[in-house]
């Protein structure tokens, strides 16, 4: 813990390295010393955790999503996991990685919000259980003070809720940094017809990866049909969603593909 | 004529292919001299600025540093380039784009020498860059160079344009855009190069023209070409890219200066920053056509951005005038191309020069006319198609080998074949249309004839050495000509070994571009061959008393009526160790007219139709390939294996500027990676890409061949964006088809 | 920044001891300290897998990977596939459907399609697309390649 105390003060923590390797070999981060926190012990380990999952922070991605626990149990994680980054990434960058680095566009990020998922810090004042949603406070930048991501915590949700994840990148590549990302958590009434839950998170479209609160608003409690899910994907395009331009598409461009993805992303969910 | 060939035609894998998968082959940068230095280079940040002054003092006395040069510190010549020598090797005076070179350090250590670029204080007056070329060509412009930023003019005038659109019944007129692409092979460049003891240099490099390193190398450093020496090493991928030696001659100045070896390799964004890319165009088109759908008149103005200095632009622009009919006769055109100066990075070639450009914005008038006429764009095409009698744009009559239509008629099979696809009502929100794309290059450079010259040596144990100055890139030329040589000599393709890559032995046949290895040196390493073959059947006819006609070359023997005469036997009874010929090609061209573009300028053409499958996402704008058909014209198949693997190349390469790729400028080049400038992946493959190889035999060319490495490339643009654009009911006139974009034209319907 | 780590790693089945300075990537140390030059260099930034090795039966890029990292971990490279001149069933695939043009994306495709072989023997297509996915060749198409790797699979599987 006394390392703890000098993080920033050019201590960093190194996990997968591949984020921190490329930033310090383009010279935004220079002359660093590295604190390897991959064998820490309990940080490399998948538990189921009541009907949920605890995933320890240094567990690589690829690993996660070839999980057969995590599959069995969180279908959406899986599926979001396995397109982070190319093989050779996915084997290295760890899901507290990609979190702690916080980029929007940041591949696990959607799925754990939409799965409400909860992050433990370790610091030298101790430990603290944080939702994901208030974890992140904009690109590259969380809540970590001088503390250690040690492990996330996914709840366990409603059996009949279902997920789904959209990545949308300029190629189509599992190693593409998203355009724009989708996911959504859905959970419809023993009759299905009306949506009982519904999550709905943005990756790429706002300074860090969001939850459309005004788009699930408009579903809680309403039919499921085409005219709420228009509804909803509207919201989320427009009131949810808070793009920038960048090489990677223009603000028209994500905010466009947010309303289609989003409504996509319910229509398939709606189906019976 | 296949039948009667023990190796031509045969899919032999390339003969490089075991020391590659072993990890053995060896590149430039797996060189390690002793004594060696780190080159490093200072570029410019901005895109047009004066140098007042350069302090390199404190850079001089950084720990490990050896050796700081700057433009005053040349010995030789101070401007570099392949075609035309335009670029500097160090800026002196001023900078013209965002990577221009300027200062260089040689240092014990590549960290040394990255750490003492910091030190250098480069004391630039800004100036307002110019990066637009149609801003550049505006009176009052912010002149690149003094002369002004029309680099070159190049024109094709053919009969009476203006009067034949006036007799047109349909006249389609557009504006085109195609991107600026970066040849992204994998090896970024690398050279190595190292004093000799005699007062010379060596050189081992990446390179796709060793004797151009050698000639730049010695002009930069005032010597005489002879004191010179290049070794090519193996090298990852060139496509036009690696034709200007600038590392070479970067590394050969710290050489010079420390009198030490030297490596200097660049990273991969500076390579994306620095290196030249292909010329992205603007091109207004305007095609008219008869009732009937015979093309009657064409005229084309087409603008080039060429950065900030030519190189090959000129070529470039003229090979895109000159082929702006394509596969196609138009009896009346007028076209103007222009290479146009801005403060850009440089342009010049790369796999296409100048043509997926034309073909991308003709092919597109020619789908717009079908759909005016109501004509099938087969049939649309079939009715313009070139034949051996009709002349291009350049007025040349082929004479043979113009098996155009002949795949045209393929193609249409194909499409037929589609049909039950396209029908198949394709999932929600999902558009699927067919598309077709042709287009034609003269095989060779056009600008000037080029010989290619070979020395075979036919040893005593029938094995033989074959010397020809054409680098093998990964294409497998290399193969190929082990093959010519070793049908031509009786003689399995592993006794024959092809020496390419060192300037000491191999003779200057130019770069190994524009698609003429095949052809060129092709026929100089058969003619070669032959002559040293029949040279030895002579001696041996002699000794038997019989004519060489009634002799065979088997496997180091002379065969006679079921008798063999060993070679060696022979050899030694007349004195010869080797017997060595050398032969020379030289096409039988005449350079365009700089005023009309008329001429012959190639001594053969290839011809390429492709069909694509498109689904179009309507929501998104994304696009996939579902059934991709690449027709291609070769003449006659060397190594079918080795075709078929240019093909894909080319075809997916093709796929990249269609589909994703683009490197923007803004002041500089803004895709500085390869997480920025994206290239195609497995997952862009086609779902089915079938190559279809039409066989009409070239006369010129050695058993029949011709060259087609680039032809894969040219009609890909055109085919997918002529798909997407009947999918979506819009024209698309810009590559790349991003997502975005195409969802722009979706929302204009 | 002096320090240097000693680590012991096991490099194509060679112990080693080798004394590594803080930043330095196993790329480098492979490359220009060992003499593994068959492991290539396209970017050093995780985006075309030329440098692609194997690290205790995973492939990764060696580019963001630093050398002190494989302390105790057993690396594979190109060079430790084949055994005494004999080929790797996925080498001699690439040579026989012509799956090696300049060869500069070769060691770091065959390394990334082995781990996927070894990892599932069964793999289809789709999962060798996904598999090659980081790794770009510029030459190729990928067309040989994706059937190369399927050969070679089938011929690891027995034939099957
Ligand atoms: C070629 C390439 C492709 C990529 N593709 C994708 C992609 O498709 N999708 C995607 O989302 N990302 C992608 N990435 C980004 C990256 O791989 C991921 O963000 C990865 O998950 C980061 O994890 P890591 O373990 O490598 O983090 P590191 O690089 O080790 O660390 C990243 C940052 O987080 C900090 N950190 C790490 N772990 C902890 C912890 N437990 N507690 C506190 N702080 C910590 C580090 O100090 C550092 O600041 C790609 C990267 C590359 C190079
Ligand atoms: S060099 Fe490591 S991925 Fe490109
Ligand atoms: S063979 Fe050249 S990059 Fe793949």
């Amino acid at each position: 813990m006394s390392l703890m105390e000098k993080l920033d003060g050019g201590v960093s923590l190194l996990a997968g390295g591949t984020d921190l390797l490329v930033a310090m070999k383009d010279g935004r981060l220079r002359h660093r010393t590295l604190v390897d926190i991959k064998h820490i012990s309990n940080l490399g380990a998948i538990r189921p955790e009541d009907a949920g999952l605890c995933l320890g922070a240094a567990v690589n991605t690829r690993t996660i999503a070839r999980s057969p626990l995590v599959k069995e149990r969180f279908p959406l994680l899986s599926q979001a996991l396995a397109v982070l980054g190319s093989m050779q990434i996915g084997n290295r960058a760890t899901i507290g990685g990609n979190l702690a680095n916080a980029s929007p566009a940041a591949d696990s990020a959607p799925a754990l919000l939409a799965l409400e998922a909860s992050v433990k810090l370790v610091g030298p004042q101790g430990e603290r259980l944080v939702p994901l949603e208030n974890f992140f406070s904009g690109p590259g930048k969380t809540v970590l003070e001088r503390e250690l991501l040690t492990e996330i915590h996914v709840p366990s949700a409603p059996d009949q809720g279902r997920g789904v994840f959209y990545k949308l990148g300029p190629r189509g590549a599992p190693e593409d940094i998203c355009i724009v990302s989708v996911a959504v958590f859905a959970v419809p009434d023993a009759s299905k017809r009306i949506w009982t839950d519904v999550r709905i998170a943005l990756g790429a479209v706002a300074p860090t990866p969001i939850r459309a609160r005004n788009a699930e608003k408009a579903l809680l409690g309403q039919l499921i049909e085409g005219r709420t899910v228009e509804d909803a994907a509207r919201l989320a395009a427009e009131k949810d969603a808070r793009p920038i331009s960048d090489i990677r598409g223009s603000a028209s461009y994500r905010r466009a593909m947010v309303k289609i993805l989003v409504a996509r992303a319910l229509e398939q969910l709606s189906e019976r | 004529m296949s039948n009667d060939h023990k190796v031509i035609g045969k899919s032999i894998p390339r003969l490089d292919a075991r020391s590659k998968v072993l990890g053995e082959a060896r590149y430039a940068d797996d060189l390690s001299l002793p004594g060696m230095l780190y080159v490093k280079v200072v570029r410019s940040p901005h895109p047009n600025a004066r140098i007042r002054s350069i302090d390199t003092s404190r850079a001089r006395n950084y720990p490990g540093v050896i050796s700081v040069l700057t433009a005053q510190d040349i010995p030789g010549e101070k401007l570099m380039g392949p075609i035309i020598k335009d670029q500097p090797v160090l800026c002196g005076e001023a900078v013209g784009y965002v990577g221009d070179a300027v200062a260089l350090v040689g240092a014990e250590t590549e960290q040394a020498a990255e750490e003492a670029l910091e030190l250098i204080k480069v004391d630039y007056e800004i100036l307002a860059p110019v990066l637009d070329p149609f801003k550049a060509m505006e009176p009052g412009a912010p002149q690149v160079h003094s002369g002004g930023n029309i680099g070159t003019h190049s024109k094709v005038r053919r009969g009476d344009m203006e009067a034949a659109f006036r007799d047109a019944t349909v006249v389609v007129e557009k504006r085109f855009f195609y991107p600026r692409v970066e040849h992204a092979y994998m090896e970024p460049e690398v050279a190595v190069v190292a004093p000799d003891p005699g007062g010379g240099f060596t050189v081992w490099s990446s390179t796709q023209y060793a004797h151009l390193d050698r000639e730049e190398v010695s002009r930069v450093l005032g010597l005489p070409q002879s004191r010179v020496r290049v070794h090519q090493m193996m090298t990852g991928g060139g496509f036009g890219g690696k034709i200007n030696p600038h590392a070479q001659c970067l590394a050969a100045l710290i050489a010079w200066k420390a009198g030490r070896p030297a490596k200097l390799r660049y990273s991969r964004e500076e390579s994306l920053i620095s290196s030249y890319k292909c010329h992205p165009f603007v091109m207004d088109m305007k095609l008219g056509a008869n009732r009937e759908g015979k093309l009657l008149a064409l005229e084309a103005t087409l603008v080039g951005n060429t950065g900030a200095y030519l190189l090959q632009g000129k070529a470039v622009i003229t090979k895109s005038a000159t082929h702006v009919s394509g596969p196609y006769y138009i009896p009346n055109i007028k076209a103007d191309a222009y290479a146009v100066f801005t403060n850009c990075v440089p342009c010049g070639a790369m796999r296409g020069y100048g043509v997926p450009q034309v073909t991308f914005a003709l092919e597109s008038l020619m789908d717009e006319l079908t759909g005016r006429l109501g004509l099938d764009p087969i049939e649309l095409r079939m009715r313009n198609a070139l034949d051996t009698t009709l002349p291009n744009a350049t007025g040349q009559v082929m004479g043979a080998s113009v098996p155009i239509k002949e795949m045209l008629g393929k193609a249409k099979l194909t499409v037929q074949s589609l049909k039950p696809l396209l029908q198949q009502a394709p999932a929600k929100g999902k558009l699927r249309a067919v598309g077709v794309g042709c287009s034609t290059r003269g095989i060779g450079s056009i600008r000037k004839p080029s010989r290619s010259t070979a020395v075979v040596s036919l040893h005593p144990d029938g094995s033989a050495t074959v010397a020809c100055g054409h680098v093998d890139l990964g294409q497998g030329s290399d193969t190929m000509m082990a093959q010519v040589a070793a049908e031509e000599l009786g003689v399995d393709v592993d006794r024959v070994n092809v020496v390419t890559n060192d300037t000491a032995i191999s003779p200057d046949c130019e770069s190994t571009s524009a698609s003429r290895v095949t052809y060129l040196s092709g026929n100089a390493v058969r003619l070669a061959a032959a002559k040293a073959r029949q040279r030895v059947l002579e001696i041996a006819a002699g000794d038997l008393g019989c004519a060489p006609e009634e002799l065979r070359l088997m496997n180091g023997s002379v065969v006679y009526r079921e008798q063999g005469v060993t070679l060696a036997g022979l050899f030694s009874k007349h004195t010869f160790h080797s017997v060595t010929s050398v032969a020379e090609f030289l096409p039988d061209t005449v350079p365009p007219d700089p005023e009309t573009g008329q001429g012959r300028p190639a001594g053969t053409y290839n011809f390429n139709v492709h069909v694509a499958l498109v689904e179009v996402d309507e929501g998104t704008g994304q696009i996939r390939i579902l059934r991709y058909l690449a027709l291609t014209d070769v003449g006659h198949m060397i190594n079918p294996l080795i075709v078929e693997g240019q093909v894909h190349g080319g075809m997916m390469m093709g796929l990249g500027s269609a589909l994703m790729e683009e490197v923007k400028v803004e002041n500089g080049v803004t895709n500085t990676s390869f997480a920025t400038y994206l290239i195609p992946t497995t997952f862009d493959v086609p779902q089915e890409l079938l190559i279809g190889v039409v066989e009409e035999p070239e006369p010129t060319g050695p058993f029949g061949a011709k060259g087609f490495a680039e032809g894969s490339l040219d009609p890909v643009g055109a085919t997918i964006a002529n798909a997407v654009s009947k999918a979506i009911g819009v024209r698309v006139t810009r590559l790349p088809m991003t997502s975005e974009r195409i969802h722009e034209l979706l929302s204009q319907r | 920044m002096n320090i240097t780590h000693n680590i012991r790693v096991i490099i194509n089945g060679q112990t080693r001891e080798i004394s590594v300075a803080p930043n330095e990537t196993l790329q480098d140390l492979l490359r220009y300290r060992l003499g593994l030059v068959g492991t290539k260099s396209g970017c050093e930034t995780g985006d075309c897998g030329a440098c692609t090795v194997i690290v205790d039966g995973k492939a990764v890029n060696s580019c963001l990977v630093l050398a002190v990292e494989s302390n105790g971990s057993s690396v594979t490279t190109i060079e430790g596939i084949s055994s005494n001149g004999e080929l790797h069933p996925l080498q001699q695939a690439f040579i026989d459907h012509g799956a090696v043009q300049c060869g500069f994306c070769t060691p770091g495709m065959i390394l990334a399609a082995k781990s996927l072989l070894d990892e599932d023997p069964n793999a289809n297509e789709k999962d060798i697309r996904l598999a090659l996915a980081g790794n770009l060749c510029r030459c190729t198409g990928y067309v040989s390649i994706l059937k190369a790797v399927a050969a070679a699979g089938k011929t690891l599987r027995g034939g099957k």
